[in-house]
């Protein structure tokens, strides 16, 4: 095993700050400073390309990249720095994991999702529950206990209204909990087969010559790790319960605002049901109506009126054989 | 050193690679125009609502006297199967000689809350395959359905046979429940009524993430990173800016079809199992006798091949086809096997049918 100090390791140091000044000369190029701001900077761009509906997936590609270059520097730095090479897949994992950092980290993805569900203007829901103590404090209040209390007098009602929004709070962060402590299992899982398949790679003889196919191995671990996790039954469960918990504090918040919005005249979500209930029900009646309108006169003896929900066009075929038809359907 | 052998001089040439992508790719975004999408003209032949119904006008003679009438999912954009020149099965069909016309749905908003399966397949549906015959003056259409369009389809297929001649699904799911469909699985344990009763409307971008979240690490990380590797390339980045804009170009979903959609379908399995209704109607997949041509992909993560193959034996047709494409979900429309392979197949087997 080649050790620190020897030629191959002077290889490496010399050669890491080589391909790094060459990443930083090409992010240079881009914009002053380093990779990191270079990379930003193509989000930037691809933003204004893409137009403001995708600003996700600049997010993404920004996102992605500085992970991967985070990860190459860690782990090509460990090599240049005097890390002992492994001599199998379970020394090269060791090594890959002190590396990984956030890559590795399968963060929930509901988190960010549940925060931003119907636009950056539902990031008020995030915000009105952005002062709430988090429940591990709550529990040691015991607040939970305070939750069941009886309510009375003038404000009983508004009282018992929101010990049920905190209530359904507190059953919202724990089936988050849960969530997580899903995730943080596939993440792990996901090491243990990047290790199998770099021990199969090795048993084939075929080698990992490059950081990229080393990521794209890393990456089909991690999918399986994932894969099995979210096809679990105890996956099911918890996915099922942390949509459910959320939508039942959404719900409780619309249920606040509506009375607020109310009290000032302004309309509500439930308003705004009823009348598109309403429309679609005349929609229904209307299309009902001009289709027996439509057969009224197609029959032999009804005087011919206008179709106003066919659009005439100039290859539109008169009722002629369809075979004449489709032969003159060209442009 | 096991199985990574990683040289010093190899891998900094990689990373080297790496900062000249950045520094190309840079120009080559500025340079790249806004990107489009749609390879053949099209003209509206019906509306209503949001709905449109387009024909495609097509430079060659039309040889095939039925019509055929593309249905596509609410969940995205149907001009994935217009998208770009070398990559539209629209064109391929038309060049064939098919007369082609598609479904919009559109984008429902607010107002469309209340729109339910019934409106889609009793009420839309039916009305455009109606203005299809009208429009070409035959009594019976072709129906490609594509994906929850597929599901779509077939409802359509056993309620009104009279009007079809030939059946074609793609990517369409016809058994939800397979073991390995993750979607499925996490719907199960979902309050429908709950999600629906708060939501109203599901919000396109809840769809979108739940999608990239059935392979995160790849689709949300892997694929910008090889994104990198075309950097330097201006027609590879405007396939790819296009294909970004399709993905998350989603329209957000009526609330009470998506209610319902979730509980018969994939939550009660009905459309397979049986016990369906839309409307009034009760849907038997028996009813159906016309042929099919059922078109699926091997590596499909969002409709697994199963779920699609359960379509064999569940109807009474004596004409049924199966296509099974070596690729994904959206490699079937725009990969350059599809490309190869989908429309020939479809032409081959509807000339034999009429």
């Amino acid at each position: 095993m080649a050790k620190a100090g020897s030629g191959m390791f002077k290889d490496w140091e010399a050669l890491h700050q080589q391909w790094w000044n060459a990443v930083s000369d090409g992010a240079s190029k881009v914009v002053q400073g380093d990779w990191r701001d270079g990379v930003k900077a193509f989000g930037d761009l691809f933003g204004g390309k893409l137009g403001d509906s995708t600003d996700a997936a600049t997010q993404r590609f920004v996102g992605g990249t500085k992970q991967y270059l985070d990860w190459v520097e860690k782990f090509s730095g460990q090599l240049a720095h005097g890390a002992q090479f492994p001599k199998d897949a379970s020394g090269w994992v060791k090594l890959f994991q002190g590396a990984l950092g956030p890559m590795g980290e399968m963060k929930n993805p509901l988190h960010d999702l549940f925060a931003t569900m119907t636009g950056d203007g539902a990031r008020g829901f995030e915000q009105f529950f952005s002062g709430w103590p988090n429940p591990a404090d709550w529990a040691k209040g015991e607040v939970q206990g305070l939750l069941g209390l009886p309510a009375f007098g003038y404000n009983r009602e508004t009282q018992e209204r929101q010990q049920k929004l905190a209530a359904a709070w507190l059953r919202y962060q724990d089936a988050m909990g849960a969530y997580n402590r899903l995730m943080l299992e596939a993440s792990k899982g996901a090491l243990g087969k990047f290790e199998s398949l770099l021990a199969a790679r090795e048993e084939q003889g075929r080698k990992l010559e490059t950081l990229r196919e080393v990521y794209d191995l890393w990456v089909d671990a991690a999918e399986e790790g994932y894969a099995e996790v979210s096809l679990s039954p105890e996956f099911r469960t918890a996915y099922g319960n942390l949509v459910n918990q959320q939508m039942t504090v959404r719900k409780l918040v619309q249920t606040e605002v509506e009375r607020f919005t109310g009290q000032f005249g302004m309309p509500t979500r439930t308003e705004v049901d009823s009348t598109a209930r309403r429309m679609q029900e005349l929609r229904r009646e209307m299309r009902a109506l001009q289709e027996r309108l439509d057969a009224l006169e197609a029959a032999p003896s009804a005087p011919k009126a206008a179709k106003p929900t066919v659009v005439k066009s100039k290859s539109t075929p008169s009722k002629a054989p369809a075979k004449k038809a489709a032969a003159r359907r060209s442009r | 050193m096991g199985p990574i052998q990683l040289e010093p001089n190899k891998v900094a040439a990689e990373l080297s690679r790496f900062g000249e992508k950045l520094a190309k790719g840079m120009n080559v975004l500025k340079n790249v125009p806004d990107v489009h999408y749609g390879a053949s003209d099209k003209e509206a032949i019906y509306k209503e609502d949001k709905l449109v119904v387009y024909r495609f006008k097509s430079a060659h003679k039309v040889t095939h006297k039925t019509p055929l009438l593309i249905a596509y999912a609410l969940v995205n954009r149907p001009y994935m199967v217009d998208l770009q020149d070398d990559r539209s099965i629209v064109k391929s069909l038309l060049a064939a000689g098919h007369d082609v016309y598609l479904i919009d749905w559109g984008y429902p908003d607010p107002s469309d809350r209340y729109v339910t399966l019934d409106d889609y397949i009793n009420g839309y549906l039916r009305r455009s395959v109606k203005a299809v015959s009208k429009h070409t003056g035959v009594d019976k259409i072709n129906l490609l359905g594509i994906c929850q369009g597929g599901a779509f389809s077939l409802c359509y297929a056993s309620l009104y046979p009279e009007t079809l001649q030939n059946l074609i699904t793609m990517v369409t799911p016809v058994d939800f429940q397979t073991p390995d469909n993750m979607l499925s699985h996490w719907t199960q344990g979902m309050d429908v009524d709950l999600f629906i009763d708060t939501l109203g409307n599901v919000p396109a971008d809840l769809m979108n993430w739940c999608y990239l979240t059935l392979k995160p690490y790849r689709l949300l990380q892997q694929k910008y990173v090889g994104m990198t590797d075309i950097l330097d390339n201006p027609g590879e980045m405007e396939n790819f800016l296009r294909m970004e804009k399709w993905i998350f170009d989603s329209p957000d979903q009526a609330g009470e079809a998506f209610r319902q959609f979730i509980k018969d379908f994939y939550q009660g399995n009905k459309l397979l199992k049986g016990g369906l209704k839309i409307g009034e109607k009760a849907i038997d997949l028996k009813a159906i006798k016309l042929p099919i041509l059922n078109i699926f992909a091997e590596q499909d993560h969002l409709v697994p091949p199963n779920a699609s193959r359960a379509l064999k034996g569940a109807t009474s047709t004596k004409d049924y086809t199966e296509l099974s494409f070596k690729g994904g979900h959206i490699g079937i429309y725009v990969s350059g096997r599809a490309q190869r392979e989908v429309p020939p197949a479809i032409d081959q087997w509807l000339r034999k049918r009429g």
